[in-house]
């Protein structure tokens, strides 16, 4: 499971509060991309964790013990 | 289907039995092959089922008939490549294939980050080329199926759907690290060409940086996205103009650094793959089949032996793979 899209985890990371690296490319290199057009303000806050829910959404086989592993880290 | 060279016999007799191929070759055998669900691009090298080796006789199948639930194959111009991902379906992928030395390529190179849906599904395949002892007179070219016809400024892609219950996995292998020792170094523009950037927080000529360093160039810029190393090769440098030309374009206010050397390519591209299984598409570098000298030499995966490599982006001296996964 991935966390719903209210979890501030999502925030976290676009934000790259947490320095977390994930194990897929397909998700190293959307994050790296939502954190950049973030950080260069070509994408807000609510669209950059929209993306990025929407393809963890997608590939939530792939990136769900990611997220299991970042949850318990955040604990 | 073994993903494996064939003779043109044997291809043919694939396209007559409809099925749903990317095959790599030799312009003048894929010139012989007759209309189908296929997209071709030229490229004479190959990792074969027992060894590397070149070939201008035979051609290398990747089938997907028995995982495609629909298919689209649709050529490219610069224009409209930035469509790339939006002309896919809802679920499966895309293999697309582009001409090396072409504007389309340079396009897609430098902005398909930027593309509708770019993220939603795999976009993967290899940049096509030609033998090397003929440069200068052979050309990079893609092939249509549908058509027969092949151009040597488009690209193609051949879309294909998979049923719901499966998903497109995209994976790259980069046997090269950053080295420890490395200086940062920071860009102050987009493009193929450097010349002036900073390293380690100075302003340097990057070529003055690599003479007087004794950079070794077979070996990588390395950047990392998010913990994927992203390789830029180094075509050459021109002493004149005190300028390095890259095989893909180098992004500004980004980090670089340079690559840890290694020597046993087929080592680290044997030990990087020993637990990679069910692959459907695979390809290589051509610069890791000529520095790692792969002629001869038998590593895990098999497929074209690249001029490039796609996967949402361009790629170098990278190997990747495509696995179909249940969701």
């Amino acid at each position: 499971m991935i966390p719903p899209k209210d979890n501030p985890i999502w925030e976290k990371i676009v934000k790259k509060k947490i320095d977390y690296k994930f194990s897929n490319y397909i998700l190293q290199l959307h994050v790296f991309h939502i954190q950049s057009s973030y950080a260069i303000k070509q994408m807000d806050i609510d669209k950059a964790i929209d993306e990025l829910y929407r393809i963890c959404t997608k590939y939530e086989v792939l990136v769900k013990n990611d997220f299991q592993k970042l949850l318990n880290e955040q604990i | 289907m073994e993903r494996k060279l064939y003779t043109i016999a044997q291809v043919k007799q694939f396209i007559a039995e409809q099925k749903i191929m990317v095959l790599t070759g030799a312009a003048d055998v894929l010139s012989e092959l007759p209309e189908g669900k296929w997209i071709g691009g030229t490229i004479p090298y190959f990792m074969d089922a027992d060894s590397g080796k070149k070939t201008n006789e035979l051609i290398f199948v990747d089938d997907f008939s028995d995982i495609a639930e629909d298919i689209k194959i649709i050529q490219y111009d610069k224009e409209n490549i930035k469509n790339i991902a939006k002309d896919g379906f809802d679920n499966g992928f895309s293999m697309l294939l582009l001409p090396a030395f072409t504007e389309i390529l340079t396009e897609f190179a430098l902005n398909s980050f930027s593309y509708d849906n770019i993220f939603t599904n795999p976009v993967l395949g290899y940049v096509t080329g030609f033998d090397l002892e003929k440069a200068g007179t052979q050309v990079a070219q893609i092939f249509n199926g549908t058509t027969a016809q092949n151009s040597n400024t488009n690209g193609i892609a051949l879309h294909i759907k998979l049923p719901k219950t499966k998903l497109a996995q995209v994976e790259i292998i980069n046997i090269f690290s950053q080295d420890k020792n490395s200086p940062s170094i920071i860009f102050p523009k987009d493009g193929f060409e450097q010349d002036s950037c900073i390293i380690n927080g100075k302003e340097q000529n990057l070529v003055d940086y690599i003479k007087d360093n004794n950079i070794d160039i077979k070996f990588p810029l390395i950047e990392e996205q998010n913990g994927a190393l992203i390789n830029k090769s180094f075509m050459r440098i021109d002493e004149e103009n005190k300028k390095v030309i890259f095989y893909s374009p180098i992004f500004k206010d980004r980090e670089y650094k340079f690559a840890q050397k290694i020597e046993n390519y087929v080592e680290k591209f044997n030990f990087a793959t020993k637990e990679i299984t069910d692959v459907k598409y695979s390809c290589n570098c051509i610069l890791n089949y000529l520095y790692g000298e792969l002629e001869g030499k038998k590593v895990n995966l098999t497929g074209a032996t690249t001029f490039g490599e796609i996967a949402y982006q361009l790629l170098n001296q990278t190997q990747i793979y495509l696995n179909i996964i249940n969701k």
